[in-house]
């Protein structure tokens, strides 16, 4: 079967780092927009990125309405919608919650993970929408879902959103699990300590037509470890699965590619299996390094949102580096202390979620 | 072309008994720990059409739900806001769309993509859909799909939810299927049709039907809204709705009970907010 070609064509974002242009220059210059933070838990403080409390679906909006701007499309009343995201609307129950002090007049319909295509769909009339909701690798599935549906030529355009706002049962129960830092966290450290839960909004439009400021969207792949519920293979067999997959996906040899963004989250179990994955499946020590340091893990919006970043780093040619770094945990993998400028032609994305869901998503320079 | 070769039904209607954790003890002496009532009415429709068979390990996973595990949502706001206490760690686990999946792939011992799709109304027709261009697409050579939504107390306020009117009983379920594009040993083929269509769309779609094709309709669609869409036309129907509550992935029990009881051709035809979505299901010769 023959298959179209796919590009992401526009983008924005928002993260406890600022808008795309704003999160590239605090990638570039190391500088994390997460703040230590004791309201969602006075006994307990933790590392959150948050950009601002209570304008979560206003933001989600404007992020959507810059993609349309910057487009080459009038509207989306053409386009399919596809949501990631793993907590959907729980935010805005607790909101009412804390302000009636009862359930009553919680909407269960505004609770649901489709409430954010909902809200988006009442504001700019989509063809049609789905959500995916496979806690972190969300909107990277959404973004695996898009390519393929335009492979097949299903759609000509796609609108991927995700999106997840910081609420108290996502920060109160990564906490309960005893993974959550104190601190800003600190991605593949000997000694780091957790990760930092944060908020965060990307839009990426996806087309079949190639145009000047396109990213070819090469390939994608997902697996599943069916190992353990929190815990990875400590073998790395799914994330080394994904990641091969999505290099075939490609047609692309492992050789190929020049940086990997890694998930990276800053928790024990996931750099060190990611670390070896990468360490076991590229020979040529490409480079590796996670921008969670800056924007935090914003859950199900984390495969769009650094879907951006490698975008960026292709049309930048330049790495990104490993922010919070002093004392690598693994010496085999190429983590770069400063950015680096060199030719960049292929960027590996990484996700991987609960439940031993994986995803890997390739981009790649116009030819 | 794309072919079913399992299916397995759990099916109850509101009224009707069903003790998952009994069921389970009875197909499967393996008791998985740490899961609820949600997991296991999964992993209960899940062996219903797996059984002890080992699948392929490269087998993608893809679940449909219309409200997902709603029940752990209340017993998480309990603890946080009734009882002060911070969430427990085995019920934010499972609070998460996937949980389900990661143990139906656990326990059959998949490891291809695994995906939970999420949505209100039609649902199980776009995961079907999705299903359905990855394989055409081969980027899956075999994929387990199916359909959960469990029924949540108090009825009337779930009817509420769903947007059901009150005359109507709900359901609850967990249906699925093995889909590959090989024919090879299959039940049935499966076409999801692509294009959404309008009411007028589905009526053309209708009245050029070969005559010998059963017709089905969605649980969301009205007496009124399929005397319409027949417009007159004279259609032999395939009626499941007697056994069946409402719930959003039903659509996928009605295909599985077609496949298993039915023989010949079926159209089944859902919609939700008047945007229709088309099946057909072709049964093959068994040996």
């Amino acid at each position: 079967m023959q298959k179209n070609r796919v590009f992401v064509n526009a983008y924005e974002s928002l993260s406890c780092a600022g808008n795309t242009a704003e999160l590239m220059a605090a990638i570039y210059s190391k500088q994390s927009g997460i703040t230590i933070d004791t309201s969602y838990m006075s006994e307990h403080q933790a590392g959150l990125g948050s950009f601002a409390p209570n304008e979560f679906f206003s933001s989600l909006t404007s992020v959507t309405q810059e993609v349309l701007d910057k487009s080459n499309l009038d509207d989306f009343n053409n386009t399919l919608l596809i949501v990631g995201s793993s907590v959907g609307g729980i935010g805005k129950s607790e909101q009412i919650f804390f302000k009636e002090k009862n359930y009553k007049k919680i909407n269960p319909k505004e609770h649901a993970i489709s409430v954010i295509s909902d809200a988006l769909n009442r504001e700019f009339g989509f063809k049609d929408s789905r959500s995916i909701s496979t806690a972190c690798t969300s909107s990277a599935n959404a973004m695996m879902l898009a390519q393929r549906l335009i492979n097949l030529g299903a759609y000509d355009n796609v609108l991927v959103v995700g999106a997840d706002a910081l609420c108290y049962t996502t920060v109160c129960g990564f906490q309960a699990l005893g993974v959550l830092s104190t601190q800003k966290c600190t991605p593949f450290q000997k000694d780091r300590e957790g990760m930092n839960v944060a908020e965060g909004i990307a839009a990426l439009l996806i087309q079949n037509v190639q145009t000047d400021e396109s990213v070819e969207l090469c390939g994608s792949a997902g697996s599943s470890d069916a190992f353990h519920m929190t815990n990875p293979d400590p073998e790395a067999g799914g994330a080394i699965a994904c990641m091969q997959k999505a290099i075939e996906d490609a047609g692309l040899k492992t050789t190929d590619i020049d940086y990997v963004n890694a998930h990276g989250t800053g928790t024990q179990a996931n750099d060190a299996v990611e670390a070896l994955a990468v360490e076991t499946l590229f020979t040529h020590n490409p480079y590796l390094s996670s921008t969670k340091a800056i924007t935090g893990h914003t859950l199900g919006a984390a495969g769009a949102l650094e879907a951006i970043i490698s975008c960026e780093v292709i049309k930048q040619q330049r790495i990104a580096p490993q922010t919070s770094l002093s004392d690598a945990e693994n010496d085999k993998v190429n983590l770069p202390l400063e950015a680096v400028e060199k030719e960049i032609k292929y960027v590996i994305s990484n996700s991987f979620a609960f439940g031993g869901n994986n995803t890997a998503i390739i981009f790649g320079a116009l030819k | 072309m794309i072919y079913i070769h399992k299916t397995g039904s759990v099916n109850r209607k509101e009224g009707e008994e069903l003790d998952v954790k009994a069921a389970w003890k009875v197909v499967s002496p393996k008791m998985i720990r740490r899961t609820d009532r949600f997991i296991q009415l999964a992993l209960l429709g899940a062996y219903k059409a797996v059984g002890d068979n080992v699948l392929d390990k490269g087998t993608a996973l893809y679940m449909a739900s219309g409200q997902g595990n709603l029940a752990v949502f209340k017993r998480l706001r309990d603890q946080r806001y009734i009882h002060k206490q911070p969430p427990k760690p085995v019920d934010f686990i499972n609070s998460l769309s996937n949980t389900a999946g990661f143990y139906v792939a656990q326990y059959f011992g998949i490891y291809g993509k695994n995906l939970n799709v999420s949505r209100q109304g039609l649902v199980a027709e776009t995961t079907l859909l999705l299903a359905q261009n990855d394989l055409e697409l081969g980027k899956e050579q075999q994929i387990l799909v199916g359909g959960v939504d469990e029924l949540q107390e108090p009825v009337a306020f779930t009817k509420r939810t769903l947007g059901i009117c009150d005359e109507r009983l709900l359901g609850e379920g967990s249906n699925w299927m093995l889909l590959s594009a090989q024919q090879e040993g299959a039940l049935a083929s499966i076409d999801v049709v692509k294009k959404q269509m309008h009411a007028a769309d589905v009526k053309e779609c209708l009245h050029t039907l070969d005559k010998s094709c059963k017709v089905a309709f969605g649980l969301r669609c009205s007496k009124e809204m399929i005397d319409e869409l027949l417009d007159g036309a004279e259609r032999e129907r395939f009626v499941y709705e007697a056994s069946c509550g409402f719930y959003e992935t039903a659509t996928l029990y009605a295909l599985n009970s077609f496949i298993n009881e039915g023989e010949g051709e079926l159209l089944f035809i859902e919609n939700y907010k008047e945007n229709f979505r088309l099946i057909k299901v072709n049964t093959l010769p068994r040996f």
